[in-house]
């Protein structure tokens, strides 16, 4: 498994995905499910939030884990498929309303070519799919350095006029 | 016009660049055709029965000169000679290799043209009325808020996987001539009664096989609020769009299942979510725009106007062409002239690079060197002092362009159909050919009336051919060609989709039926009345017994 | 009634046919037909060129037996003859269509 952070440059992999808490403390950084979160994890531990991340489908609802995401130290959010773009909603709505702040990883049927839209919603990271290298992200990445829209991201140049009307989300 | 500036210059070199990867990496085998086709898609190349045909945005329906030259020379270089004008004031090449279509879309990109986004399911080029800036009835120029559109929406991060392709249609007169309410958001610009500018804002409507006109969600959106009331409306429909079923998929699926109410609360509440600050469009931004978009000033020149009289004495022919394709210019002594591509029996929509070429010279002498694309197929000459109507007229006729048919029964809106289209049942070209030839005679036609007949190959519906006063829908029924034929369709102003009359026609059943339709209406009408009024009146039954009984 | 193979070609999306050797030919004059029983076959022919990238979206299409093949799908005889709208310059597209020389093998 393959990690690339924002800049597309691949960084080690400190999370574990687990099906069940069994054989693992709280300090492990595992990742679970939603429904591991809500029946094993208290809500004001933040201690052990902190090393635990949550894994949600294009299907799950954030507003049920609402209570825990500012503590969370990850969020896995999995593509079911390239096309379907609700996670880039998803993604936007845990930065901006949600405040979450840590790791937020794109997994599942990703392209390189998205790797752009990725990063500017608010991903941090994405597990790169086997059938593709980390290398063509980080170029992809690299297709552009404007964009007309304030997006999550930070290296975009919002120039002039239009575009300063639209002032960076993650300059706050 | 708008100018592009540093920014949409390296925006665009840099998608030219991206694009030219892709097709490499193709063509090299190191991307699947699974992988490549959303991609390409993205950049309005489609595969279709011959060959590649590419989608080139218009935006909002307006073209410089140099831009139409350029779309000349890339139907001589890169296609066979000519480009078809579309529904959704576009163009499109129909015969383009893969292997070219990077360099293609180079040569586009130095007159500031592109593809971006004329496919796929992401927010399309946005269209707007052809007259703007033009006509008197504006309340502000579309195109100041098409252009705001086209910036927020090109790449944009979140809204580039939508459940479906989603379009957006913008006017700012009360008499629509850009079909707002059959698109996914309609805007039409309106100020409230403290004299505030605003929009009215339609969502929800669409044609294809689920034809709907789109229901009214906010009577007054502040201008400064449009983008993040866009912004709250996409996010809404990414989250809930529906995934499962193609045909399902649409946003006027979602409103009409939501109801227009909740859906328009749950806006409100994602609405209220944004920082306004984010998303506001400011005033100095606007007035840049304004003052890009501001037509050069025109002096009134009252003593050039020509009325109908003066003109036939010129020529007999030049009468009927004034009344059918001139229109009122806010500044008086100037007309809104519209080039018919519309010649009897021709290919509607289509124009050769020659006439391209022809036009861009004609918009340089007589029009500030601006064209306009409108959707119903035909171009623009926005700005046209009446003293030169004669000698423009002339050219025109020179270049097969003075059919004096726009808004006639032979303005034919027709997709491509079964002759290029992969995805049609039958041929609209050749409908939309015979229907027109049998509509011949000019004068007759000018009898008849405002006409408006819309064709398309399948029930996706390209052609419009739910809002046309006579529709005619292309089937494939046990491998033949049928035609469905509704009546009572209406794309502009009072929008309203069009009813089945009975069992469809072949090909030959299909031109006689629009000829009796016609022909009944011509035997119902009182003085005065068009043919959507006469239908209004008496509904279809005259019609249907006309068409069936006496079979 | 015995079937051909069709396909787009990767390069320019022309309309291709699978020939008797092999190759893949614009004309399609040049299509190998072959017996049902045998259509699997074809059609692994095609998705072979797809995986090496020569053509796109290979199908078989039921002909008449006749010379050259005929299909009775409307949709076919476009793809093989060119639109059949007939102003200027469509025609010569058609004329264009059918007088090109014979693709080069390519399988
Ligand atoms: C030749 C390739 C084309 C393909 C593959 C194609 C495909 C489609 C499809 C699948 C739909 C239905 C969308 C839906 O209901 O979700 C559609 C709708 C539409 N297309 Fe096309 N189309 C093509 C050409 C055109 C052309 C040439 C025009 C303009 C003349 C056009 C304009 C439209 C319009 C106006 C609609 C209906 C409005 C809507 O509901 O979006 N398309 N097209
Ligand atoms: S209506 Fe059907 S046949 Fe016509 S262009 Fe659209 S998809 Fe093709």
């Amino acid at each position: 498994m393959t990690i690339v952070n924002a800049s597309g440059d691949v960084v080690e992999q400190g999370w574990t995905t687990v099906e069940s808490l069994e054989g693992y403390g709280p300090h492990h950084g595992i990742i679970v499910s939603p429904a591991v979160l809500l029946d094993s994890f208290d809500e004001a531990d933040h201690v052990s939030l902190s090393h635990t991340g949550v894994r949600l489908s294009v299907e799950d609802d954030v507003s049920e884990i609402a209570a825990y995401v500012p503590h969370l130290g990850l969020i896995e959010l999995v593509f079911a498929q390239f096309k379907d773009g609700r996670p880039y909603s998803t993604a936007l709505t845990l930065r901006r309303d949600y405040k979450f702040t840590h790791e937020l990883r794109a997994s599942g049927d990703v392209l390189p070519d998205q790797a752009i839209f990725l990063i500017r919603s608010g991903f941090s990271s994405v597990d790169v799919p086997d059938q593709f290298t980390a290398q063509e992200f980080k170029k992809s990445l690299m297709a552009y350095s404007v964009a007309y829209q304030s997006a999550h991201d930070s290296h975009v140049s919002l120039i002039d006029d239009l575009r300063r009307s639209t002032p960076d989300v993650a300059a706050e | 016009m708008y100018v592009y500036d540093s920014l949409d210059k390296t925006l665009l070199n840099q998608r030219v660049a991206e694009f030219r990867d892709q097709v490499q990496r193709r063509l090299d085998g190191d991307l699947t055709e699974d992988q490549f086709k959303p991609l390409r898609l993205m950049n309005g190349l489609y595969l279709q029965l011959h060959a590649y045909m590419l989608r080139v945005a218009i935006p909002y329906g307006t073209l410089s000169s140099d831009q139409m030259r350029k779309l000349a020379y890339v139907a001589k270089t890169y296609d066979r000679g000519y480009g078809h004008f579309t529904t959704r004031q576009n163009i499109q090449f129909n015969w383009i290799e893969l292997s070219t279509a990077p360099d293609l879309l180079y040569d586009l990109s130095e007159v500031d043209l592109h593809a971006i986004q004329t496919s796929g399911n992401c927010i399309r080029n946005v269209t707007a009325d052809p007259y703007a800036g033009a006509a008197a009835d504006e309340l502000d120029d579309p195109r100041i808020w098409s252009e705001v559109i086209r910036q927020w929406s090109t790449l944009h991060p979140e809204f580039s996987f939508l459940p479906r392709k989603f379009k957006i249609a913008v006017t700012g007169s009360e008499a629509d001539r850009a079909a707002i309410k059959f698109h996914d958001i309609g805007l039409k610009i309106v100020r409230n009664n403290e004299g505030v500018l605003g929009f009215a804002v339609y969502v929800g409507g669409g044609q294809g096989r689920t034809p709907i006109v789109a229901p009214l969600i906010k009577a007054f959106l502040p201008a400064p609020d449009l983008l993040r009331y866009l912004d709250a409306v996409l996010r809404v429909y990414n989250r809930h769009g529906r995934r499962d079923n193609i045909y399902k998929a649409r946003i006027k699926i979602l409103v009409d299942s939501m109801g227009a109410d909740s859906f328009a609360a749950e806006v409100a509440s994602e609405f209220n979510r944004l920082d306004p600050k984010l998303l506001s469009v400011r005033d100095d931004d606007v007035s840049r725009l304004r003052d890009m978009f501001a037509q050069p000033y025109l002096r009134p020149d009252p003593d050039s106007s020509s009325s109908f009289e003066d003109l036939v004495k010129k020529s007999p022919r030049l009468g009927p062409w004034f009344k059918s394709n001139a229109h009122p210019h806010k500044t008086p002594g100037y007309s809104i002239v519209t080039i018919s591509l519309k010649p009897i029996g021709g290919i509607p929509g289509d124009a050769t690079a020659e006439q391209m070429f022809g036009i861009a010279d004609l918009a340089d002498r007589f029009s500030l060197g601006e064209i306009r694309v409108t959707y119903t197929q035909n171009l623009i000459l926005p700005h046209v002092r009446q003293a030169d109507l004669f000698v423009l007229w002339q050219e025109l006729e020179r270049l097969n362009l003075a059919t004096p048919n726009v808004g006639l029964a032979s303005d034919i809106i027709a997709c491509p159909g079964l002759d290029y289209c992969s995805l049609a049942n039958a041929r609209s070209i050749p409908i939309s050919q015979r229907i027109s030839e049998r509509f011949a005679n000019l004068n007759a036609q000018h009898d008849v009336g405002p006409l408006d007949i819309r064709i398309s190959g399948c029930i996706n519906a390209c052609g419009h051919h739910h809002a046309g006063h006579i529709g005619i829908l292309g089937v494939d029924k046990k491998g033949e060609e049928r035609y469905q034929l509704t009546l009572g369709g209406q794309g502009n102003g009072e929008s309203a989709v069009g009813k089945i009359v009975g069992p469809g026609f072949d090909e030959d059943g299909i031109v006689d039926a629009v000829e009796t339709v016609v022909s009944t209406y011509l035997s119902l009408r009182t003085e005065g009345e068009v043919f959507s009024q006469t239908l209004a009146r008496t509904g279809q039954d005259p019609f249907k017994e006309r068409l069936y009984d006496n079979r | 009634m015995p079937f051909i193979l069709s396909a787009n070609r990767l390069r320019d999306g022309a309309v291709v046919y699978f020939a008797q050797d092999n190759s893949w030919s614009e004309r399609i004059e040049d299509a190998a037909a072959v017996p049902e029983d045998r259509v699997g076959k074809l059609e692994e022919a095609g998705l072979d060129a797809e995986a090496r990238n020569h053509v796109v979206g290979s199908y078989a299409i039921e002909v008449a037996a006749s010379c050259p093949p005929y299909s009775t799908r409307l949709r076919e005889r476009i793809r093989s003859h060119g639109p059949t709208v007939g102003d200027r310059q469509t025609r010569t597209a058609v004329e264009d269509h059918q007088s090109r020389p014979m693709g080069g093998p390519e399988g």
